[in-house]
């Protein structure tokens, strides 16, 4: 439990130094959301927020540096690992065979959601594409979109892929746009307009 | 009225179930190569209609935009953008455009409003949502 959540911290801590970077450098080029997100969920914003597209799907190797998420683990530096329950050893086992395959990056690109949503959405997506030798970008797409219309209400919608550009309106604290590796995502919710009488 | 029509077809199904989930498969272009800009404007654009629920005449109207918008622009984004500006402005809000080659989605749109189709190699999803 010690580990998981030191490891949880770090990857809170890193998730924001991201997001506080992201922000800065899209500054000039995105329009800032509101500091105080208003207390309806439902309110729609009329902001729109432009992802940055691949061009070309060959380009899309950009030289821009991107950090490790995955920290190392002391079992790979040292000969054995002390102590650790046979459970535990697996999965540890499981993420250094995936990192031995690739070494995959997650990098926030612009966002308008809470921390803890956006934590949410990363692990989902980096655990998704570990696990798929192929990208899936339907079965990825619809995995967080569930995921997140079950958690936090309808209605989500999500975009993923290695080449596309898109232009879209979403809900103010519903909105992310961030990069697996070389697959790009893009989250974002809208209002849904209720049913009963108009007020 | 157009108030009145957005809120009759919401209410078709019932609380969440008025909006339809929609998925599109992957376009995976065998070839990387893409075709040059005079042999796709000498072409008129070929469209190729994937999957849609929405009207015949709005689909058109969707067909016609988009090779508007490429003749237009040579972005992605610029290309979605000027898709969902004329749609928000001729249908009313709020309209959402994902334009590209390699991409895989998943949304929730109102009923009678969503088309996804080819234009030359790339893939246009639009769609109305909130």
């Amino acid at each position: 439990m010690d580990p998981a959540s030191e490891e949880l911290e770090q990857r809170s801590r890193y998730l924001s130094s991201l997001i506080r970077r992201t922000k800065l450098h899209a500054a000039p080029a995105l329009a800032p959301p509101p500091p105080t997100p208003p207390p309806e969920p439902e309110t729609k914003l009329q902001l729109e927020m432009e992802p940055q597209p691949e061009r070309v799907e060959e380009a899309a190797k950009k030289p821009a540096a991107v950090a490790a998420v995955v920290e190392k683990r002391e079992v790979k530096g040292g000969g054995g690992g002390g102590g650790q329950a046979g459970k535990g050893k697996g999965k540890e086992k499981e993420m250094e065979k995936g990192k031995e395959e690739r070494k995959v990056s997650v990098r926030v690109r612009a966002a308008d959601m809470p921390l803890a949503m956006q934590r949410r959405a990363v692990r989902l997506a980096f655990d998704a594409v570990a696990a798929m030798p192929r990208l899936d970008s339907k079965r990825l797409a619809l995995a967080l979109k569930k995921e997140f219309d079950a958690t936090y209400g309808p209605a989500w919608h999500c975009i993923v892929g290695t080449g596309f550009g898109s232009y879209v309106t979403h809900s103010v604290g519903g909105f992310l746009y961030f990069s697996v590796d070389k697959v790009y995502v893009l989250l974002f919710r809208t209002a849904v307009e209720p049913l009963g009488h108009p007020q | 009225m157009s108030d009145e029509a957005t809120r009759r077809l919401a209410g078709g199904g019932g609380g969440g179930a008025a909006l339809r989930a929609s998925s599109d498969v992957d376009r995976k272009p065998a070839a990387a190569g893409s075709p040059p800009p005079g042999a796709a404007a000498a072409a008129g654009h070929k469209i190729q209609l994937k999957s849609a629920d929405m009207k015949e005449e709005m689909r058109q109207e969707a067909f016609d935009i988009a090779r508007v918008a490429f003749e237009k622009h040579t972005m992605e984004k610029d290309i979605a953008e000027y898709i969902k500006k004329e749609f928000d402005k001729n249908h009313g809000p709020t309209w959402h455009c994902i334009v590209g080659r390699n991409f895989g989605s998943y949304v929730t749109h109102e009923t009678n409003y969503f088309v996804y189709f080819y234009i030359d190699s790339k893939a246009v999803l639009l769609f109305k949502s909130g």
